[in-house]
């Protein structure tokens, strides 16, 4: 008897693994896997040290329901049709860290999402130093492309007390990359993608590291 | 005649009062199964910074911008509908944690359903934690924001032109409807 009691158990939590696992295999099918996108989740090390934190994720779902026809104000007043420029896109996802002191993040931070940089099909296009008042600003922007196209971007905005990571997935006009500033909690960093390439600006000298 | 009339009067009296507190609970479980992640967050906030919160009517009752929306402002009603707003003042947020930690609570409570649009934190601010989630036509949105003293938990639905703004400047619109909301009436 024992063992008829047994072996239904068994069969009951054989189906309900098999019901957990397929209900966990749809949840993930609705999300489409992107390859430009980086994982820059969990960076809670990172989170607890900052004394300012801006962690944004757009992901496709709330791409879409932004009307195409939206304009956005920025900041000298000139609007920017915002909805043209985020036709194509899949996700845009922000982290940017502020810290009280130097040093307190390192290129060990920075590691993951380097390797992932590191992959096929991604590309270092502008690697720039700009002067600022108190520090300088080393920016690397980087892109996926793939048959012609544009996958993605990747941008690291490093400082002495700051750190910010924008990735960008999907269809983007690189001329319009500056026009994104401001809006989605990307922060103003000047990156103009159409003049970078050919203002000599490109693969400078990366700022001393903090 | 009169006699009867009188016990009948009683009786119904006397059902009512009996029927009354079911009456209630029923309204509040039925608030509750409308918004259960409202509830659940609400909570969380107690529990994990050992606070207690006072919702709504008490706070409408002191004069809150909240009162305002429920009340005649047209505008209001169509920027918030389906608002639910709990307030926790003057009591003590600085001891438990700084962001990670409710953080991840907040995550684990509310995903996959509910969508993280943004964290954001400044230092001697507090920090302002949105979450979205769209349901057919309706746009929800839950804003909890944390200060030193202070905190308050924020469900509206939104229009599809508020939605469009928020998901532009998440952190900025974020703190507008949460102030929008809680500000005390002129």
């Amino acid at each position: 008897m024992r063992t008829k009691v047994d072996s239904w158990l068994k069969i009951v939590s054989l189906a309900l693994a098999l019901v957990a696992s397929g209900a966990a295999t749809a949840a993930n099918a609705q999300q489409p896997q992107y390859a430009a996108k980086l994982q820059i989740d969990n960076e809670e090390v990172l989170a607890q040290r900052a004394n300012e934190l801006v962690d944004v994720n757009l992901d496709e779902t709330l791409l879409r329901i932004i009307p195409k026809k939206i304009k956005a104000k920025q900041e000298d007043g000139t609007e920017v049709d915002i909805g043209a420029i985020i036709g194509g896109l899949k996700g845009v996802y922000v982290r940017s860290y502020g810290f009280n002191n130097e040093g307190e993040y390192s290129e060990a931070n920075l590691s993951r999402m380097r390797a992932q940089l590191r992959s096929p099909g991604w590309v270092r296009f502008i690697n720039v130093v700009r002067k600022k008042t108190d520090d300088n600003m080393h920016i690397e922007v980087y892109m996926m492309t793939s048959t012609g196209s544009i996958d993605g971007l990747a941008i690291l905005a490093l400082e002495p007390k700051r750190l910010t990571l924008v990735n960008i997935v999907g269809n983007i006009n690189l001329e319009k990359l500056s026009q994104l500033e401001g809006q989605f909690g990307i922060p103003e960093l000047g990156i103009d993608g159409s003049a970078s390439q050919s203002d000599g600006s490109k693969d400078s000298k990366p700022a001393k590291k903090p | 005649m009169m006699r009867r009339r009188f016990f009948s009067l009683l009786l119904i009296i006397s059902a009512s009062l009996v029927a009354l507190p079911a009456i209630v609970e029923a309204a509040a479980a039925t608030t509750t199964k409308e918004t259960p992640e409202y509830h659940a967050v609400v909570k969380l906030i107690e529990s994990h910074y050992h606070v207690k919160h006072r919702g709504i009517p008490f706070v409408a009752n002191l004069g809150v911008k909240t009162a305002k929306v429920v009340s005649k402002d047209a505008r209001r009603v169509l920027r918030f509908g389906d608002f639910k707003l709990a307030i926790f003042e003057d009591q003590d947020f600085s001891g438990r944690d700084t962001t990670g930690d409710i953080r991840t609570a907040l995550k684990r409570t509310l995903e996959p359903h509910w969508h993280p649009l943004v964290a954001a934190k400044i230092e001697d601010e507090g920090q302002t934690l949105t979450f979205t989630k769209v349901d057919d036509d309706k746009f929800k949105v839950l804003i909890v924001v944390i200060g030193q003293r202070d905190a308050t938990v924020l469900q509206v639905n939104l229009n599809p032109e508020e939605f469009a703004k928020l998901l532009l400047n998440p952190e900025q619109q974020s703190r507008e409807i949460t102030n929008e909301a809680t500000s005390v009436e002129q």
